[in-house]
């Protein structure tokens, strides 16, 4: 189970996560959506360590990560993916997923590394440059990597960013297998309701660094909060 | 492409070695020439280190010369004070390199990198004006009196014989260190790195300490290296201090390609040529090295040795045309 | 009050040369390794202007400036032309800077000779007497005409279209090329600008260092060691630190000697970065926050 308590992320006077207390259990995918600026991306970054919280606990089954960098927090089992896909573009596929085999010891066998490709149904040629891949075939990469490593939480900051139709289709259907096969917690942050109604159980919305509405998400959307927050939010310049 | 059971570019390794091996045999050794072949030795061992901390692990670090430069002044003095051989000048050498390696890492893992060249830039400076003024590191003209590789009583052939053999073994030595950190885990971690830090520290890789052994092994080589040109030349002096030296080592580094071995030794050994042949020219030398770096870095995005790999991926862009050749056969 | 004096003059110097650099960086993350050889030719363009044209403080100046626009020109033509977004920039405008930088000194040497050029003196040989210190023309009017051109140079890129472009590249690249700024273009007028800025250094500082082929390692060196500490890309910053450094090495050279000067330089741009890794601009907006 992935959870974190009263986590506070601020940076000059502008307060973007502002006392988030959520839970994640395992085998359970949690939708995690709210309007631009709302400190999603933020609330991971504090959850995963790659930047510090302000205050608040993070805490992994039994174990506490809060203060640990995010390698330490990745090696005990905490995995996350980024908004643009981030694997190396200089390195081919198959030194990219050497490299997350032997990221640290002990380093894996082969099989594992086979069985996560075949988990994300990464196809792609082992000698291509990672930087010549599709936004898809790239972010199936970086699952890979992060999947060898048998995390028990996972952490998605916008997988659908950049993808069409059926290629979301396919997201959506390995985020189900991910789920099924390893019963891991899952937390998803995503702009696309409808992929947060196909995949999560449930789902949370953030709304400027603090939670407006949980709950399943037919019966979140629907609420008149969420859908002022949403609609009527003023336009955040990028 | 066949692929038998030896790794790939054995054949290449092998052949250059063997030339190497038998190239005193079949030419007529003037001085000159050993000294150019000894000093080829001591820049390919000083480049491939060098390429191993800019290339492969990304950190922008242009203390190589400092490092090799107080390394082999602080064992030279060492050698001479307490009269050591020249084995214990060697293992001096590696130590104080390990030394100042690691001063060197302190900023170097948290600044950014063009401040982070500033500052070894600095180091340089700071090593050249301490020596220059330092009277038991004999001011401007140098330290001499260290001992060299060969015994006195060889003949003037055999010494020269001692110190090619020596140079090339120095090359060996650095081409292991450099294939063993470049290629397999430590290369594809620190490879890894250096393409897109965030993701590296997902993966649960130790960014700081994998970047922490590369300095340091680095620096234990270019420190050994460093002394080594003692026990080649009898001495040391500013001049490896000074900005045009570091240029000239960057120059063959660059021009070869940095991504690889052979580029490191084919930039080497080219620019060592020029640097050679122009020697009496004055500055037209140093036109010549920096009008073929420039060329060089304007026509080639990796170096000379990346160009094969750069032509191949510009016609897989450009056009089809092997591909479709390919399914008609 | 003499210390005073020479450590305006230098930092005068120093925030001409230092905020091309920055400006350089800002608008290309390029770091132009080739300054030195603008400040050089800039020299030169003023000893050709006096020795040709006329011997006036207009004329010799104008000299200087058009030399080292000149090469801020032939380097967007040889590096940022052939070289801007391809792959590994990063290093290899680097390389081409520093090869420029090689190649440019030494034609300079071919061309020139090794001796040093006098060049007349913009100012005159008068002195001044302020607050009990004698202060030479020279000194002083490269004080004044620095801090001139530097708060006109602020003031250009506060208001026209240059110094906007300017700032919403450094913001957002990906904005600006929505809203029509076109990098390729700037950087012509951010070259040249540096370039120029760095001539007119070398005429002001021409009482001090003659021109000769290697005259521009100095001032490149210095040049760079105050736009790393100011914040590689901020103005302000440059100004505070080349105010820091021009203290730093007056100082040094009057109670140390001179051959201690880039020693201190370096001791304390490793300090600051080491408290600050982003430099003097850190330190100015943590102050505004």
């Amino acid at each position: 189970m992935l959870a974190c308590s009263d986590l506070r992320r601020a940076y000059g006077g502008f307060v973007a996560v502002d006392g988030v207390t959520l839970a994640i259990g395992a085998g359970e995918v949690l939708g995690i959506a709210g309007p631009n600026g709302a400190g999603k991306s933020t609330l991971l970054d504090a959850i995963s360590g790659h930047a510090p919280a302000s205050g608040g606990t993070v805490t992994l089954g039994e174990r506490e990560l809060t203060g640990l960098p995010a390698h330490e927090r990745a090696r005990l089992g905490l995995a996350r993916t980024y908004q643009s896909p981030i694997v190396p573009e200089d390195l081919t596929v198959r030194e990219v997923l050497d490299a997350a085999r032997w990221a640290w010891s002990p380093t894996l066998a082969e099989e594992r590394l086979e069985e996560a490709r075949a988990l994300v149904r990464l196809a792609a040629p082992e000698r291509r440059r990672a930087g010549l891949l599709s936004t898809l075939e790239r972010r199936k990469l970086l699952l890979a990597c992060l999947l060898m490593r048998e995390p028990t939480a996972l952490l998605l900051d916008e997988p659908c960013s950049g993808l069409v139709g059926e290629e979301i289709e396919e997201l959506t259907e390995i985020v189900g297998d991910v789920r099924r096969a390893r019963s891991l917690a899952i937390g998803v942050v995503e702009h696309r309701l409808e992929f947060l109604d196909a995949v999560a159980q449930r789902v949370l919305v953030l709304d400027r660094g603090r939670i407006l509405a949980e709950g399943p998400a037919a019966e979140v959307f629907g609420l008149p909060a969420v859908r002022a927050a949403y609609f009527d939010a003023p336009e955040v310049v990028a | 492409m066949p692929r038998g059971i030896l790794p790939r570019g054995t054949a290449f390794w092998s052949a250059l070695f063997l030339l190497a091996l038998y190239l005193p045999a079949v030419t007529d050794f003037g001085d000159a020439f050993l000294n150019t072949c000894v000093l080829f030795g001591v820049y390919a061992a000083l480049n491939l280190m060098w390429a191993l901390v800019m290339g492969t692990a990304g950190i922008y670090s242009f203390a190589t010369l400092a490092i090799a430069g107080i390394s082999g002044y602080g064992a030279g003095y060492a050698a001479i004070e307490l009269s050591l051989p020249w084995p214990a000048m060697l293992a001096a050498g590696a130590i104080v390199g390990v030394v100042v390696g690691l001063l060197v890492a302190l900023p170097a893992l948290r600044l950014r990198g063009v401040y982070f060249a500033l500052l070894t830039f600095g180091l340089v400076e700071l090593a050249r004006s301490f020596v220059v003024q330092s009277k038991p590191l004999g001011l401007a003209q140098g330290l001499y009196g260290a001992p060299t590789f060969a015994p006195e009583s060889l003949s003037a052939v055999g010494s020269g014989m001692v110190r090619y053999y020596a140079a090339l073994a120095l090359v060996i030595v650095a081409l292991i260190v450099y294939a063993a950190l470049d290629r397999g885990r430590v290369g594809t971690l620190l490879r890894t790195a250096r393409g897109s830090e965030p993701f590296a520290r997902g993966l649960g890789i130790g960014v700081v300490r994998i970047r922490l052994v590369v300095i340091v092994v680095s620096s234990a080589m270019i420190g050994f290296t460093g002394a080594c040109y003692l026990a080649f030349f009898g001495g040391i002096s500013p001049t490896i201090f000074s900005f045009d030296t570091l240029l000239l080592l960057f120059a063959m580094m660059v021009v070869g390609g940095i991504g690889s071995a052979r580029g490191v030794l084919l930039g080497t050994a080219l620019l060592l040529f020029i640097d050679q042949q122009f020697l009496d020219a004055g500055a037209l030398r140093l036109i010549a090295a920096g009008v073929v770096m420039l060329v060089v870095t304007l026509v080639t995005s990796d170096g000379l040795a990346g160009l094969p790999a750069q032509l191949r991926e510009r016609r897989a862009a450009t056009g089809s045309l092997p591909t479709q050749t390919e399914m008609i056969r | 009050m003499d210390v005073i004096f020479s450590a305006l003059s230098l930092a005068a110097i120093y925030g001409l040369v230092a905020i091309g650099v920055s400006l350089t960086w800002a608008a290309l993350g390029m770091l132009n390794l080739a300054h030195g050889v603008a400040f050089a030719v800039g020299a030169y363009g003023g000893w050709l202007a006096a020795d040709h044209l006329s011997d006036s403080a207009p004329v010799v100046l104008a000299g200087g400036v058009a030399g080292g626009a000149l090469v801020g020109c032939a380097i967007y033509l040889l590096v940022v032309v052939p070289l801007y977004d391809r792959p590994n920039w990063e290093t290899r405008h680097l390389i081409a800077t520093l090869a420029i930088s090689l190649v440019g000194a030494n034609l300079l040497l071919e061309l020139f000779g090794p001796s040093a050029k006098a060049l007349p003196a913009v100012f005159g040989e008068g002195s001044v007497t302020i607050a009990g210190s004698v202060v030479t023309a020279d000194k002083l009017g490269a004080i004044v005409s620095a801090a001139v051109v530097l708060g006109a140079v602020a003031v250009v890129l506060r208001r026209s279209r240059l110094g906007l472009g300017l700032r919403v590249l450094t913001q957002d690249s990906e904005g600006a090329a929505l809203v029509g700024v076109s990098r390729n273009r700037m950087a012509l007028g951010v070259l040249a600008l540096s370039g120029g800025l760095a001539g007119l250094a070398s005429v002001l500082l021409a009482q001090t260092f003659y021109a000769n082929p290697d005259v521009g390692f100095v001032p490149l060196v210095k040049g760079l060691l105050v736009a790393v500490l100011g914040g590689l890309g901020s103005i302000p910053g440059a100004i505070v630190a080349a105010l820091v450094m021009g203290v730093a090495e007056a100082l040094t050279a009057t109670y140390l000697g001179q051959e201690y000067v880039l020693m201190t330089l370096f001791v304390v741009l490793a300090v600051v970065l080491l408290v600050r890794p982003r430099g003097i601009a850190g330190l100015l907006e943590e102050a505004r926050a």
